[in-house]
């Protein structure tokens, strides 16, 4: 068994169960932190196949920037409010399938550890030794991608601009309140209002704190004037 | 020799080939910059620069392209990463065209629910390029990433009218579970790449052609799971449990466009990669093909029957479409695939032109889609109701119009690999379908409109975009249905040329 056998077996390991604690952990926190140490061992199976560039990029970005991000917007939305009822829910609905994956990527394990004969492919032209000649990771990447690969690198440009220009859209937020603000519609506020109360017929939360829903008109009449404010501002 | 010294070689870069595409993205890159540096307050302008720019991309394909692509094999552009021949310029084309009927459709609704932004127009042109590149692509990841540009943009349009429940839930649901089988068919990928070391879909069938699997498994497993993966695009059961909450939740305007332009889209890949790349394995994914097809023509027609909205109701058609045109791929024939695109054509223009009925009738808001609502349309809106039966007989199959041709070729193609089950599963599921849509006729024409006074009062507005579609889908259907030789002919030559 080689080294990179053995790099591969014990990262492989670690980014599948780190995937399934991503699924399974009830505290999202946990999650995230989860998704670090899959992400992290991935970076070890570029690491494996001597892709040094890659796996510090992986790291970098992913384990860096990306969870990070996750953090951010688990922080802002508050990990208090989950409803643990919710969670158990998803959890059991989940539980089957997450297991059938897990006992498939455990017993695909067992067998690369026992070298039982799986049909294992063949190699592309990208191997070690095509990438030494190329004088390194970072030069073979950056040829690649700036000759052979130039399309799909621009296309990711207009693919990079399409989300942003799609985020914006829906993100931003016009001046009333209740026309798009939180994607607080009427209705919306209402139906949420509605199952706050009902909550709170059951002695589980409390109402005044949980969401102002006086604040908000459940009038339909009022769809004339919010037409007229967000047109108002798309022109602005 | 000072790794300075070694100069990377000029990338092969072809633009000449992807003209089109270039028209289409850079209408929509000039859409955005015109709205930061400023805005007109009419959106209407960007309608304008939008259906130009879709025009200009068509028309330069039929052109100065189709002539050309024709008569050769295909020629290979960006060190192989697309492909342009006969089949991907007339998908080309064929997207310029919804392109257009979406512009068309979506500037009065956007007025009329003050939603008007033109960043709609932005997104639908990026789109549209997903869709042309979906079909040039001759390496996976060409079409993972376009599939990706095509789906982000669907996504957003899905929910643009954001302020409605209804449409945040159909944008988010179509996110979650289209980025959810997009990294299926990713894995997919990976697979097909671990198997066979490439992924240029031209050198996959070269691959095949010079080795004999001796274990299929890691290639078979790839293949399915990119069929899955766009399964999941064109709603083919058992992979369409997105479609009847996105198409109710969306607006009109916006499904009329992406019912044609995920089916397009995802049929084209599926065409090219079947077909060309895993032409050896035809034993293996036919019975894929044939399933999909199946399930999709059954369930589709049998569900559709139980529902009490329009939308949702079109959303099970367009799901049992799906089985109708999976019917030309699984009959792995040149014959089945020009079927399958002459159905993609009539299909683009016959869902423009429903769905911009179902918005003039929806009015303000599209608070009026319920069977309820359509209840003695035709005593209310007699030209409504009328262009919607027509559109209705269409999608059913009914001679006369080009969905009768468009069953009748798909059959055809299915005929000559004589897949008779096919056909039969086919005609049944096309009678079930006509039900449905007979339920959703006679409800117009039978009952009574004094049981909705409050209807009846007011007319339905039919603005100039509406009213120019469906006076170009009700004359294209019409036409294909009566003299389809045309296109079937150029049908015919995209694919000789594949």
């Amino acid at each position: 068994m080689s080294g990179e056998w053995i790099l591969y077996i014990v990262f492989g390991a670690t980014a599948l169960v780190s995937a399934i604690g991503v699924v399974f952990l009830a505290n999202p926190i946990h999650s995230a932190l989860s998704l670090i140490g899959a992400l992290a061992s991935v970076a070890g199976l570029f690491l494996a196949q001597e892709a040094f560039f890659l796996s510090v990029v992986q790291i970098i970005v992913y384990t860096g920037a990306v969870v990070v991000l996750f953090l951010f917007v688990i922080m802002l939305l508050g990990i208090d409010s989950a409803d643990p009822r919710e969670e158990q829910l998803l959890r059991r609905q989940w539980f089957p399938w997450a297991f059938l994956g897990g006992v498939i990527g455990v017993g695909g394990l067992v067998l690369t550890i026992t070298g039982i004969d799986l049909p294992f492919g063949v190699s592309g032209t990208d191997t070690a030794d095509a990438v030494n000649e190329a004088g390194g990771n970072v030069q073979a990447l950056s040829e690649r991608l700036f000759t052979d690969w130039l399309l799909p690198f621009e296309l990711t440009s207009i693919l990079v601009v399409a989300a942003i220009v799609g985020g914006v859209v829906l993100a931003k937020r016009t001046k009333d309140l209740r026309g798009s603000g939180m994607g607080l519609t009427p209705d919306l506020a209402e139906r949420i209002s509605e199952e706050v109360e009902a909550d709170a017929a059951e002695g589980e939360l409390d109402p005044e704190d949980a969401f102002e829903a006086d604040d908000v008109d459940p009038d339909p009449d009022s769809d004339a004037v919010l037409v007229g404010e967000t047109s108002e501002n798309g022109e602005g | 020799m000072s790794v300075l010294a070694q100069a990377i070689p000029a990338p092969q870069t072809d633009y000449t080939t992807i003209i089109p595409e270039l028209i289409v993205l850079g209408t929509g890159l000039l859409i955005v910059l015109m709205l930061a540096i400023r805005r007109f307050s009419n959106i209407g302008w960007y309608a304008l620069i939008a259906a130009l720019g879709f025009a200009a991309a068509g028309i330069v394909a039929y052109v100065d392209l189709w002539p050309e692509v024709t008569d050769g094999a295909a020629t290979y552009a960006f060190s192989g990463m697309v492909a342009a021949d006969g089949f991907s310029t007339f998908v080309v084309i064929l997207s310029c065209v919804a392109g257009v009927l979406a512009v068309l459709l979506a500037n009065s609704y956007l007025k009329r629910e003050g939603l008007d932004k033109a960043e709609y127009f932005a997104l639908l042109l990026f789109s549209a390029a997903g869709v042309q590149f979906m079909a040039m692509a001759n390496n996976l990841v060409m079409v993972f990433l376009a599939l990706e540009i095509l789906s982000v943009c669907l996504y957003v349009l899905s929910a643009w009218n954001r302020d409605k429940f209804a449409s945040q839930e159909a944008g988010m649901k179509y996110l979650l579970l289209g980025a959810y089988t997009s990294a299926i068919m990713l894995f997919g990928i990976s697979f097909l790449y671990g198997g066979t070391g490439t992924l240029n879909i031209a050198a996959l069938a070269q691959f095949f052609a010079r080795n004999v699997l001796e274990n299929q498994g890691l290639v078979f497993l790839g293949m399915a799971l990119v069929v899955v993966g766009l399964a999941f695009k064109i709603a083919a059961v058992p992979f369409h449990m997105w479609a009847p909450d996105v198409y109710q939740g969306a607006p009109a305007p916006v499904v009329g466009y992406m019912a044609a332009a995920a089916k397009i889209a995802a049929f084209a890949a599926l065409f090219r990669i079947l077909f060309l790349g895993l032409s050896a394995m035809e034993v293996d994914w036919k019975p894929l093909l044939w399933g999909l097809a199946i399930l999709s023509m059954i369930v589709g027609s049998l569900l559709a029957l139980v529902q009490s909205d329009v939308k949702r109701m079109m959303a099970y058609s367009s799901i049992s479409h799906a089985g109708f045109i999976a019917i030309g791929v699984a009959a792995a024939s040149a014959e089945g695939m020009s079927g399958a695109l002459f159905y993609l054509v009539t299909y683009t223009f016959m869902i423009a032109g429903a769905f911009a009925v179902i918005d003039c009738i929806g009015r303000k808001d599209e608070q009026y889609t319920k069977y309820e609502d359509y209840r003695g349309l035709f005593a209310r809106e007699p030209l409504l109701a009328a262009i919607l039966t027509f559109f209705l007989f269409a999608l059913a199959g009914i001679p006369g119009t080009s969905g009768f041709v468009a069953k009748f070729v798909v059959f055809e193609g299915a005929a000559e690999g004589g897949q008779w089950a096919l056909i039969g599963i086919g005609t049944v599921a096309a009678v079930i379908a006509l039900f449905f849509y007979l339920r959703l006729i006679v409800l117009m024409y039978m009952q009574d409109s004094t049981e909705r006074p409050d209807l009846a009062e007011t007319r339905a507005r039919v603005a100039a975009g509406p009213a120019v579609v469906l006076a170009v889908t009700v004359a294209a259907t019409v036409l294909l249905g009566i003299l389809p030789q045309g296109l079937l002919d150029m049908a015919g030559q995209a694919v000789f040329a594949l």
